[in-house]
């Protein structure tokens, strides 16, 4: 059994399981913000036999909106943590000084190897992008804000861009720019 | 313990399409759940689909009431909902053009509507030519040689008419007849 796809499969389940909830409490936090009005329906033609319904256009936008907008931003906490992993209490990386602080923190047992770090990065980096996705395609069907897929996006991006930068500098480490593989 | 580890080494491999299709479940499901998180807004039936409310307020239908250059609509009957019956008294007249009003619709809903006229005489003069004109398009009801014609009107949404009866007549008509028109509304 693949030991990555073993590890790709665990990772995802929390990341999963946040978008949803996320989703559902990103709605709850509109409905109360807002004061919308809103009631259920049971649709045994979808996939789902249970739909939020809003008595007008504007209410329903605004409470997808903000509840994208909430899941993205629970996305980018997840990313964010496994970001700062990456940077700072990654094993492979570490100056001495770096280590005698988290050892001074109590945060030495956070130090993470390589094999758990990029497969979650890469998972929690997947989620973000469907839910970047998700947020478009709405905008584009006139059921988002476009301001919040364009956050979830440039959000997206940049979050994309650390991880790659992470993800070369532990490349670098083992094949450094010089084309030769170093053993350690 | 021994023996499934065994067995997983040899056996293992074979589960990694399983793992997969795992991995491709975890992120499915919550996108589907968030797709059908999306708020609806409640549909809105139109009326003419709801059980127990009729079509009185498709058209608002108001025939015309006051006599003028002989004409008069003396009675309108509701057969339904949709239709009426129109009766029409036209006095002796001379030679000429005479019209009056017949009556006014509005459709009301964001459907296009057709209203359909069905003319019938008992007795009518020579050389008249009966018309409805509605928005200064004249539909022939009746013509010269005794023809009789059943025009239909198409309103679209929210179009307001005022059709009017015009009769011209070739020679004087020396008596007082009759004719109804049946107007349905489609």
């Amino acid at each position: 059994m693949s030991k990555l796809l073993r590890k790709i499969l665990s990772a995802a389940i929390f990341p999963a399981a946040l978008m949803i909830v996320s989703k559902v409490i990103g709605m709850a936090i509109a409905n109360q913000l807002f004061d919308l009005g809103w009631s259920i329906r049971s649709d045994t033609g979808g996939v789902f036999s249970v739909q939020v319904i809003y008595p007008d256009v504007d209410s329903a936008v605004k409470c997808n909106s903000y509840s994208n907008l909430f899941m993205i931003i629970c996305m980018l906490i997840g990313n964010a943590v496994h970001l700062f992993q990456g940077y700072f209490l990654h094993t492979s990386h570490q100056s001495p000084k770096v280590l005698i602080k988290l050892i001074q923190f109590d945060f030495i047992l956070w130090l993470s190897d390589s094999d758990s770090i990029f497969p979650n990065m890469a998972v929690w980096l997947a989620f973000l992008w469907v839910s970047t996705i998700i947020s478009l395609t709405q905008t584009l069907q006139g059921n988002t804000y476009p301001w919040v897929s364009v956050t979830a996006l440039v959000s997206s991006i940049i979050v994309t861009w650390l991880a790659a930068r992470d993800f070369e500098r532990e490349i670098n480490i083992y094949l450094p720019e010089s084309g030769k593989l170093q053993v350690s | 313990m021994k023996a499934l580890r065994k067995f997983l080494k040899q056996f293992g491999k074979f589960a990694d399409p399983f793992l997969v299709m795992g991995i491709f479940v975890l992120f499915l499901i919550p996108v589907l759940t968030v797709l059908n998180l999306t708020p609806q807004t409640r549909p809105e039936y139109p009326e003419s689909s709801v059980l127990g409310i009729g079509d009185e307020n498709k058209v608002n239908f108001n025939p015309g009431a006051t006599p003028q250059d002989g004409i008069l609509v003396t009675r309108v009957s509701q057969n339904s909902d949709t239709s009426y019956s129109v009766e029409v008294k036209v006095s002796p007249q001379t030679t000429g053009s005479f019209s009056n009003d017949f009556f006014t619709a509005s459709n009301t809903i964001e459907e296009d509507l057709r209203i359909q006229l069905q003319p019938s005489f008992q007795e009518f003069p020579d050389g008249t030519v009966i018309s409805i004109v509605v928005d200064g398009i004249k539909f022939v009801l009746l013509d010269e040689e005794g023809n009789i014609y059943p025009p239909t009107i198409n309103m679209v949404p929210g179009q307001d008419i005022s059709a009017a009866i015009q009769i011209d007549n070739e020679i004087n008509s020396n008596f007082e007849y009759q004719f109804t028109v049946d107007v349905t509304i489609e």
